[in-house]
């Protein structure tokens, strides 16, 4: 039904059907299909590394079952701030991965996730929470020298390296904002502001992750979980130049930012716990 | 005169977002937004309705010469149902079809 390729034209993963169910398949490495009870099950390939099966299965893999049983995945990296998840989506090559890598080796920030990002409902009533993923933060080498944390990473690929985080979120999280990330050479430094409407709805769905795709039922639950965004989450564009010297004033933005909520919108940062 | 009707396809779900809406094919995958006009063509076709019948609500509601917002809405609605969006019901004209 899909597939998805790298800048050199080589195949990453395909999704559609085998038997009637819905599957994802990782050439090389893994496919993905439901059993007759609806468990996600994993086949691996014969020349397949353990590392390469389980960057699949708590990455992009769980992030697909999770949107097949009704959730909400996006491509987008997680960082938490005083015990709130912080997303950051956009393209492929928008610094999603980089920049929460950059926050998450300095002051008051915790990895969540780094590729995928699933979303589910809170047990508060209307709110929505971000779960904690198991992955590594996925860089270039030049983007793991920038954040200053080649000392912690393995190889993985000629392109990208493992960077294993310091710290990381263990349990759901309470969604506090999104960011959607894009470059802007017009730019002299980041730049903040606030989305709304359709542009707001386009650049999450845009960023959408799905192993369901011809199933009607699926597409309106995940317009549904956009508008639930839409209506409790403040998602906001941030543009920068495509430097790495721009990470620390990007993070100095994004903390600002983050305060500002905090300060605003107690109700968004209180500790909700025992409810 | 064009007696054609069009009307939402029943793959097309619509959520506004700060008055603003999307539109989804649930049977594609593909989202398109409209922008406050486009918005009005789609209420106006909650209901079958002819080109003449969009173009003058377009005309009340946004201030603009119904002749001119005719050509306008045909290709509007022509995108729409290109993209499985809407459905185009081709009437009978009695007064050109007779005969034929």
């Amino acid at each position: 039904l899909a597939e998805r390729r790298d800048d050199n034209g080589a195949l990453l993963f395909r999704i559609g059907r085998i038997r009637g169910r819905p599957s994802a398949e990782w050439p090389n490495v893994a496919t993905l299909t439901f059993d007759a009870k609806s468990r996600a099950r994993y086949v691996a390939s014969a020349d397949a590394s353990q590392e390469q099966i389980t960057s699949v299965k708590q990455g992009l893999g769980r992030a697909m079952v999770h949107q097949a049983r009704g959730g909400l995945s996006l491509h987008g990296a997680t960082v938490a701030w005083k015990g709130h998840a912080v997303v950051f989506v956009g393209a492929s090559g928008a610094g999603k991965s980089t920049l929460a890598a950059y926050l998450c080796a300095r002051d008051a920030f915790l990895f969540v996730a780094d590729d995928s990002t699933m979303f589910a409902r809170s047990s508060r009533p209307g709110a929505l929470e971000v779960l904690p993923s198991r992955e590594a933060h996925s860089l270039t080498r030049a983007a793991a020298r920038a954040v200053d944390a080649p000392a912690r990473t393995a190889g993985r690929g000629k392109d990208k390296i493992d960077v294993r985080p310091r710290r990381r979120a263990t349990r759901p999280l309470p969604l506090a904002a999104i960011f959607v990330l894009r470059f802007d050479a017009r730019l002299r430094g980041p730049r903040v502001r606030r989305l709304s409407g359709t542009s707001l709805a386009l650049r999450l769905m845009q960023q959408s992750i799905r192993l369901v795709l011809d199933e009607g039922r699926s597409l309106r639950t995940e317009l549904e979980w956009i508008e639930r965004i839409a209506s409790t989450t403040p998602v906001y564009e941030l543009a920068r130049p495509k430097q790495f010297g721009q990470l620390d004033g990007t993070r100095a933005l994004v903390t600002e930012k983050m305060a500002a909520r905090a300060s605003t919108r107690t109700d968004a940062f209180a500790n909700h716990s025992g409810k | 005169m064009r007696l054609d009707t069009y009307q939402r396809s029943p793959d097309a779900i619509a959520r506004a977002f700060d008055g603003e809406m999307v539109l989804l094919n649930v049977a594609t995958g593909d989202y398109f937004a409209l922008n406050e006009t486009g918005t009005t063509v789609w209420e106006a076709i909650g209901a079958p309705a002819t080109v003449d019948d969009v173009a003058s609500r377009i005309s009340q509601r946004h201030d603009v010469d119904v002749s001119q917002a005719k050509g306008d809405v045909l290709d509007f609605l022509s995108e729409l149902q290109n993209r499985g969006l809407v459905c185009r019901v081709a009437s009978p004209n009695p007064l050109t079809d007779q005969g034929k």
